[in-house]
């Protein structure tokens, strides 16, 4: 249990207490000047509270002390001390909730369920480490104002304590002065600080490492996840200075990728470096492993890059191999130090986490490109091979439609003309006109195969030809009017886009024929914007897009004419509504974006 | 016919490389009065070889033929013989291709269904006119 003061001793006591000020010598004795703020110190416990009352009442406010109050009593009323005690004084009374520098002329009291410590010219309160019961706050107060720790001229660390002398009549005699060496602990406190203090820091340089590393490993841009990496470096390295490069595994030449802090002339003097030069980054390269320069001054072989290092404004500079899974340097992290550096086991550890954070990057970053660029190859591949496809469907189709129209329509053709040398013979006969009727089906039925296999024309004329070619075929065989309009048209298509357009424009003018319901049509061929542009169009029936474009809907080619086109890097646009007719755009660029 | 003899003959070239179709036309002009087969050829190069020895008047030229097109040697005789007049025959209709002709000096432009015609064709252009439908002589009249 606290021994509970009496208020009487209490009163006398402040005489002693006095010393507690800003001071480093060893002389205790009460002068009482200048900042030296006299701290009175009272306890008291329940029953206190009267004793209190009636000693601030009998003392006048300008004492210039500071009163520092701490009860014992329950919670609740300790919460009201200071409205009790205000109304028996003029001085001003804090409840001291948080750190405060004690003035005078001012009470301080306690609040509820906390301790009252005082260091130097400041109040603080604490939290109770003891269960309640056993707590001594009066004591723990009395204590931190009687001790107090110095440090002598030779800068050893020793713990005062004032203690007042009493006589046997209970009176006080004097103060006993007890001098303790803590040098020792004051020494393990400071180096508990220091390794809190660094423990901090790696906290943080690991929570920034994870940070970073975080974002990498999603990263798909090479040169902002480097970039990242190169300012965490600094950050962690407390580099001034610092840089990235890529090594081109053929030429095996280093190039910077990422850096920060250089200024131009250093970024072009290191634009490419290879494993002969004898900065660091060479030597790292050619080392393949961590060269560091603690100071370039007095580093040997850096000895012809002193100028530049002045100029870029470092002195120390350490380079790290970024090394791949496969053992394979793919490039160098570099920081770079206003002032001569040397490095610590911590540094180079980070630094290692560093350099493989970059490395795995790079290495996942470039797998990635072989892959796109293999995708893209084969891309290429599968485009030619169907543009082969189309060229080899186009040829066999050719050689047919050429056999039909050089042969086997001339044979119709001059069977035509030996029928009229028979009726100059013998006479209109009505088997004469039967056989004349059905050679000029055949002859329908040549043209019609010519023009659905490939008109000869489109082999030997242009796209215009071909299409008007095949306007008039619509009209002779189906009653289609189809007006052409070609004026826009420059004729740079190749073969193959040729047969392309062609094809698909027969197939959409069957479509107009068969679907919708009139017997004219318009087709625009133009060239715009290094693309050919065609445009078929009808007055017709229309129809829902929607239902007609449905991965469900057979048929109707309309998917089909999409996907050919695409394999050219082109499109096709369908506008149509029930009623309103329907507007197909085919375009197809110029120049083949995988060529 | 009675007056026949009094008048002008005209001599006819036929150059047509489909076999039974160059017989067709070659009996259509020896059984047309007043015209006169001078020559045939299946090929443009065979026929320039013979013209000198033939004098043809008028030239019924096929448009497809191997070698030398039919369109090449109309351009090439407008340019070099002009006093030869040529009349075009195509199996293709005349909306492809009959503009070409006369732009490269044809006078006339037959597609084979109408072959029947030719005679007629024939004496059209010798006396000077272009033989060609309504419809292309509009186009030419924009």
């Amino acid at each position: 249990m606290t021994p509970i003061e009496q208020p009487d001793q209490l009163e006398e006591r402040p005489e002693e207490m006095l010393p507690q000020e800003e001071t480093e010598n060893t002389n205790h004795q009460s002068s009482n000047q200048g900042a030296r703020l006299p701290i009175v110190g009272m306890g008291a416990s329940a029953g206190g509270l009267a004793a209190l009352q009636a000693f601030f009442e009998a003392l006048p406010p300008n004492t210039g002390m500071a009163f520092v109050v701490v009860t014992h009593m329950d919670p609740e009323r300790e919460s009201l001390l200071p409205e009790l005690l205000q109304n028996h004084t003029e001085m001003k009374i804090h409840q001291v909730l948080e750190e405060v520098a004690i003035e005078p002329n001012h009470i301080y009291v306690l609040p509820p369920n906390r301790r009252i410590v005082v260091t130097d010219a400041h109040l603080d309160v604490e939290e109770f480490t003891e269960p309640r019961g056993r707590r001594s706050p009066i004591d723990y107060f009395f204590r931190s104002l009687a001790e107090r720790e110095i440090q002598d001229q030779d800068g050893c660390w020793l713990l005062v304590r004032h203690h007042p002398y009493l006589t046997p009549e209970n009176r006080i005699d004097g103060v006993v002065l007890t001098l303790i060496d803590i040098n020792a602990l004051k020494q393990t406190e400071k180096e508990l600080r220091e390794s809190e203090r660094v423990q901090a820091q790696e906290v943080g340089a690991l929570r920034r490492l994870h940070e970073m590393t975080s974002h990498i490993v999603v990263s798909f841009d090479m040169q902002r996840a480097l970039e990242e990496i190169l300012a965490t470096s600094l950050e962690i390295l407390r580099a001034d200075l610092g840089s990235v490069q890529l090594l081109d595994q053929e030429r095996r030449i280093l190039t910077i990728v990422a850096q920060s802090g250089f200024e131009q002339s250093f970024l072009e003097k290191f634009r490419e470096i290879d494993d002969k030069d004898d900065t660091t980054f060479g030597r790292a390269l050619r080392y393949g492993r961590r060269v560091i320069v603690e100071d370039v001054e007095t580093d040997a072989a850096y000895e012809p890059y002193l100028d530049i290092a002045a100029k870029a404004g470092y002195r120390a500079v350490q380079s790290t191999p970024l090394i791949n899974h496969q053992s394979q340097i793919v490039g160098i992290l570099s920081t770079h130090y206003r002032q001569p550096t040397s490095f610590s086991e911590r540094d180079k550890r980070f630094l290692d986490l560093l350099a493989y954070q970059a490395a795995n990057l790079i290495e996942r970053l470039w797998a990635e490109e072989q892959l796109e660029q293999r995708v893209l190859e084969r891309t290429t591949q599968v485009r030619r091979l169907a543009s082969e496809i189309i060229t080899l469907e186009q040829t066999v189709r050719q050689r047919i439609a050429q056999s039909l129209h050089d042969n086997l329509q001339q044979s119709l053709y001059a069977a035509k003309i030996q029928l009229q040398f028979l009726r100059d013979e013998v006479g209109e006969k009505e088997e004469i006109s039967q056989l004349n009727k059905t050679i000029s089906h055949s002859l329908d039925l040549t043209r019609q195969m010519t023009a659905e296999l490939s008109p000869p024309v489109l082999e030997d004329e242009g796209l215009p030809e071909a299409l008007n070619w095949l306007a008039e075929h619509m009209h002779e065989l189906y009653g289609l009017r189809v007006h052409v309009k070609t004026s826009d048209y420059l004729d740079t298509a190749t073969k193959e886009q040729r047969v392309l357009l062609y094809q698909i424009v027969q197939e959409l003018l069957f479509n107009v024929v068969k679907h919708a319901g009139v017997q004219e049509a318009e087709l625009l061929l133009q060239e715009k914007d290094e693309a050919l542009m065609v445009i078929v169009s009808d007055h017709g029936r229309g129809f829902d897009v929607a239902e007609k474009t449905a991965e469900t809907s057979a048929g109707f080619g309309l998917r089909s004419i999409h996907e050919r086109l695409q394999l050219f890097d082109g499109w096709a646009e369908l506008n149509s509504q029930p009623g309103a007719g329907t507007r197909v755009h085919l375009f197809l660029p110029h120049h083949r974006s995988t060529e | 016919m009675a007056d026949s003899d009094n008048q002008e003959t005209i001599n006819v070239f036929v150059i047509e490389d489909h076999e039974t179709m160059r017989e067709m036309v070659c009996r259509l002009i020896r059984h047309a009065p007043g015209l006169s087969l001078c020559g045939r050829s299946e090929s443009a190069e065979e026929a320039l070889a013979q013209f000198p020895h033939c004098h043809p008047q008028i030239v019924l030229v096929d448009l497809s033929l191997p070698g030398m097109d039919g369109l090449a040697l109309i351009e090439h005789l407008h340019q070099n013989q002009p006093e030869i007049l040529t009349l075009a025959i195509s199996a293709y209709p005349e909306s492809v291709y009959a503009m070409k002709c006369l732009e490269a000096g044809a006078h006339g432009y037959l597609t084979k269904d109408k072959l029947i015609s030719v005679v007629e064709a024939i004496h059209h252009i010798h006396n000077g006119g272009l033989y060609i439908s309504e419809q292309v002589r509009s186009e030419i009249n924009q």
